[in-house]
């Protein structure tokens, strides 16, 4: 498949094209905030042969449903995070899974990083045509 | 005291949260994976994807996401259960997108932090 000719998402701006060292660039997009934030969590054990959610209120970042998360942590005891959601205002609700045999408890008082992207209150997705265009 | 003071440094030309609910429901028989496929106009070979789920189905888990063609959106979705699980139509996605500036053949030019 060839790649397609783009050169921005409007198409018609070809942009600066970085390829070297020390540039600086505010990317464009429908993205009003973004924050690396670091929580300690102590998860509770996972069932074997499971994929469970698990909720954490009070995260303290101030984080809205909206909100896109992500999560990464040090593998937890042989289960993953594979997923991670704004279930409600300012709590974090992370996936676990664990495909072994036996019940897993992530280790207690793990570092997860949490990456958040707030979109802009007042943007709207286009009804049809490009999802990106800015 | 809130509000930012810097703009981050990088390669990103372009950073979008978009939402996407699915229009048919999504089955992954017992211990295995499968690959479902999202029509979203503008997404392009080379852009970085995450997925939030926004709703939980026990068992079910998007391991891997990745545009796969122009305006395509391909998802991994494993089951770690013993008996079938069902992702139903509607279930609404989250997707953080991030577009490097320089894309050839759907990799940035750049290969380190610079």
């Amino acid at each position: 498949m060839a790649y397609p000719v783009v050169t921005n998402v409007g198409g018609s701006n070809p942009g600066p094209a970085f390829d070297t060292p020390d540039f600086s660039a505010a990317p464009v997009g429908n993205v009003q905030k973004v924050g690396v934030f670091s929580l300690t969590l102590s998860p509770v054990a996972v069932a074997a042969a499971s994929a469970v959610e698990q909720s954490f209120a009070a995260t303290g970042i101030g984080l809205l449903t909206t909100d896109f998360v992500q999560v990464q942590c040090a593998a937890p005891n042989g289960c993953a995070v594979t997923n991670a959601r704004v279930s409600a205002a300012d709590t974090l609700t992370l996936q676990f899974v664990n495909p072994t045999a036996s019940s897993i408890t992530p280790t207690a008082s793990t570092i997860y990083t949490v990456n958040v992207l707030r979109p802009l209150a007042n943007w709207a997705a286009p009804a049809s045509g490009n999802q990106l265009d800015w | 005291m809130p509000g930012p003071t810097t703009y981050a440094q990088g390669n990103m030309a372009h950073e979008f949260v978009l939402q996407y609910a699915t229009t048919a429901a999504i089955t992954v028989t017992t211990q295995t994976s499968t690959v479902a496929t999202f029509s979203i106009v503008g997404l392009l070979p080379g852009d970085l994807v995450e997925l939030n789920q926004t709703s939980h189905v026990a068992g079910i888990s998007a391991t891997n996401q990745w545009v796969s063609a122009p305006n395509t959106l391909s998802v991994q979705f494993m089951n770690s259960t013993g008996s079938s699980q069902t992702i139903p139509s509607g279930t609404t996605f989250i997707i953080g997108v991030e577009r490097a500036d320089n894309v050839v053949n759907g990799l940035p030019v750049l290969s380190q932090i610079v």
